[in-house]
């Protein structure tokens, strides 16, 4: 008996499309669930926070315990921040479906705070203020996350909004 | 007497050809159905599973209908459908560094998506069977599924889909949160999520004049845990969208003959 094929595949019942590939191919590799490869997860920060796709998300206030979701699905989030003493805030909801590091890339340079659902602040394992292969990164803060919910927290700041994009992943050159 | 005899014979013809089995099909598949659901590390508890709303789940039960499965087929000769990425089908985008961005946000490899557009666009023979089963998947554990034969007409083999109804869910449920969302602690909760939805996995091998195949098949669906993850249990009822996108699993495919 001769094995012949061990293949896998994921449905997909989506149907609307939006950007068309731009055909070109590289040494990346995604594994399926939407964890990158370390290498290239700088470069799907630059390439969404740039390119997007995008979606609006109106972000709520620092005392809201039901702030709207945002999620690690490859797109740019761009919030729009509430007005409050101090400066302009948000507050956004992310459940982390796996454990480990998670990116947080934002394309301009606000206070970035993580809290579990219980508004305890989680500790950052490191930030950068650019990246080396686009502009568009003015924060990347890196956190340890579990299986679980988390608020991110945004400002106090004068922006009136910010563009966040969030990868399961580091893959930053230590 | 050489008329009886041709009479005879005749009779003794026909009711002999009326003994014969209409013929062999091409080819067989032997299908048997598996289906699984594990608990990575990161999300056990003592006795549950960690959703990423923050419930602890303890599931008494998982129930999943499968409708059916069939087999795609190409024509003889077909060339195979090129998939491209810089024109790829709906519901993908972004296609670059070998996989595309699916609308719902999944990362799905070029070749997956390859043996979507083959088996949607196989211009032969879909050979389906009817499954109406229901399968107690243990947590952690994998249940052994209906076995199905399907006779194969000739040509290419292209893909093997399996249809899921609904997945039902009992157990008991916790909140995580100091604050408080359940009415009350080890709610007990009944899901029943409407799928009806396939999962798709490509298939190699032909069968043709030179090549009659049989084919064993083991298709094992992995249930993925974030399914856990649509529910809001402090919710009355699933919202509509909970099933959109629901199976999201991996169907592995193994074959020989």
């Amino acid at each position: 008996m001769r094995a012949l094929l061990i293949a896998a595949a994921t449905l997909s019942l989506a149907a609307c499309g939006e950007d068309e590939g731009d055909g070109h191919a590289d040494d990346g590799e995604h594994a399926h669930g939407g964890e990158v490869p370390s290498t290239s997860i700088e470069a799907e920060g630059c390439e969404h926070l740039a390119d997007g796709p995008a979606s609006m998300v109106t972000a709520g206030d620092l005392a809201t315990t039901t702030p709207p979701a945002v999620s690690d699905d490859h797109k740019r989030y761009d919030l729009t921040l509430v007005a409050a003493e101090g400066g302009n805030v948000g507050r956004v909801e992310f459940a982390s479906d796996e454990a480990g590091e998670h990116s947080f890339f934002l394309n301009t340079q606000v206070p970035f705070v993580v809290k579990s659902a219980d508004g305890v602040a989680l500790t950052v394992d490191h930030t950068h203020s650019s990246s080396t292969l686009c502009d568009e990164v003015q924060l990347w803060s890196i956190f340890t996350l579990g299986v679980g919910t988390y608020w991110l927290e945004v400002g106090p700041t004068e922006v009136t909004g910010v563009g966040l994009v969030i990868e399961a992943g580091h893959g930053h050159a230590e | 007497m050489r008329r009886s005899l041709a009479s005879a014979l005749a009779m003794v013809l026909a009711s002999s050809a009326c003994t014969f089995d209409d013929g062999q099909p091409w080819g067989e598949a032997r299908v048997r159905v598996r289906l699984g659901f594990e608990v990575p590390d990161d999300r056990a508890l003592d006795d549950a599973v960690r959703t990423s709303r923050d419930y602890a789940v303890r599931l008494e039960r998982l129930t999943v209908t499968l409708d059916a499965l069939r087999i795609s087929q190409g024509s003889a000769g077909d060339a195979p459908t090129a998939f491209d990425p810089a024109a790829p089908p709906p519901g993908y985008s972004l296609c670059h560094n070998g996989h595309c961005h699916a609308a719902d946000g999944r990362l799905v490899d070029y070749a997956d998506i390859e043996a979507e557009v083959l088996g949607g666009s196989a211009t032969g023979a879909s050979t389906e069977r009817a499954l109406d089963a229901q399968v107690e998947v243990p947590v952690g554990g994998d249940a052994r599924g209906p076995e199905v034969r399907l006779d194969l007409p000739a040509g290419p083999l292209v893909s093997l889909g399996l249809v899921v109804s609904s997945i039902r869910l009992e157990g008991r449920v916790d909140d995580l949160r100091s604050q408080r969302r359940l009415a009350e602690d080890d709610q007990a909760f009944d899901y029943t999520l409407p799928v009806a939805a396939a999962l798709v996995a490509p298939l190699d091998g032909e069968v043709g004049r030179d090549r009659p195949g049989r084919f064993t098949l083991e298709a094992h669906l992995a249930l993925p845990v974030a399914l856990l993850d649509r529910i809001d249990f402090a919710e009355v009822g699933i919202s509509p969208d909970t099933a959109d996108g629901l199976l999201s699993g991996t169907l592995r495919i193994e074959s020989s003959h």
